[in-house]
């Protein structure tokens, strides 16, 4: 490679701090959102397999959508960190740490269903708050970064109402994806085959 | 001092966003108190003024964890994370800013907005 690049030469960085976009704290806010995607992709996994017995496997499949769109909201926003000079932290303890949403742990009493479905509600609606943040900041100056944040948003606004409707019988309008993990909003912003 | 807003612009027990020399700070009305203080959340970088005041606190809407208006330090965690290690809790203090009045108009110190890791050595 020849010479280095300075970061002031970036025209696409330019353009939004030109637009008033304070692109370290941008950073910062990406890099909790989507190490709380990475996190929470975790921590369901293991939610979902202690979705047991009659009532559990009613919500299996529930759970593993909420699972594998949470994944592809990481993909669909880690590369846009690069893009504008950051990165992930070099280690994963400490890209855990700076999540932005807190562990989702399997809890105590997790043969009651409802247990579970209480922990996968508070890690979406803590989702929709932390891209509704990132919405905040880009809005009307960062195109790019906040077409990515309000796709994955309209994803976690989903996954509130059909956790809701499971715990309360909320009317969600959910109807099964067309395939698991289909990410009808933020897949244009996936580049791998998704699901 | 850079004059900001008139104090009539920002009604009691609510906070305004706004933009100074290309910086953004929150200036709030608390109790008819003027506030001004760094608009994000120094746990995990939420905008502030979308949260609100509890007694002599401001209380952040991603975590809604409480900091201190006159010392920026956080004073409150909810119970709800008592679980969760204290890596993941651990959060700097606010950034508070001086505010003077004179003739019904809000001031900022701007000298007290130069935030510590852009202190050059
Ligand atoms: S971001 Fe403010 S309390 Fe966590
Ligand atoms: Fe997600
Ligand atoms: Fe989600």
């Amino acid at each position: 490679m020849s010479k280095e690049i300075s970061e002031k030469d970036v025209v696409a960085v330019q353009v939004i701090e030109k637009a008033g976009i304070d692109v370290k704290k941008l950073l910062e806010l990406l890099i909790a959102g989507v190490g709380a995607e990475f996190t929470t992709y975790y921590y369901y996994t293991i939610l979902r397999m202690h979705c047991t017995g009659l009532e559990g496997e009613g919500i299996k499949e529930i759970v593993e959508d909420a699972r594998i769109e949470d994944r592809n909201h990481f993909e669909a926003m880690t590369p846009r960190i690069y893009e504008l000079g950051g990165r992930l932290p070099r280690d994963i303890r400490e890209f855990a740490d700076k999540a932005g949403c807190p562990d989702a742990y399997l809890p105590e009493n997790w043969k009651d269903v409802k247990e579970i479905i209480k922990v996968l509600l508070a890690a979406e609606q803590c989702a929709i708050r932390s891209w509704a943040a990132v919405c905040e900041m880009t809005y009307g100056k960062d195109p790019r970064t906040y077409d990515i944040a309000q796709r994955i948003m309209q994803e976690e606004i989903e996954h509130e109402a059909w956790f809701l409707e499971l715990l309360y019988g909320r009317p969600s309008a959910h109807f099964r994806r067309r395939f698991i993990g289909e990410s009808p909003h933020a897949g244009a912003h996936l580049r791998t085959t998704h699901g | 001092m850079i004059k900001v807003c008139n104090i009539n612009d920002i009604k009691d027990n609510s906070m305004i966003l706004v933009c100074i020399e290309k910086r953004e700070i929150i200036i709030g009305k608390k109790d008819g108190r003027i506030v001004a203080f760094d608009p994000f959340c120094p746990h995990r970088h939420a905008y502030l003024h979308r949260g609100s005041f509890k007694d002599c606190n401001i209380v952040c809407p991603l975590h809604e964890f409480e900091f201190n208006l006159d010392t920026g330090k956080l004073v409150s965690i909810p119970a709800f994370y008592n679980e969760q290690r204290e890596e993941w809790k651990k959060s700097g203090d606010l950034i508070l800013y001086k505010t003077t009045i004179k003739d019904n108009c809000v001031y900022v110190d701007l000298k007290s907005l130069d935030r510590e890791d852009e202190v050059s050595s």
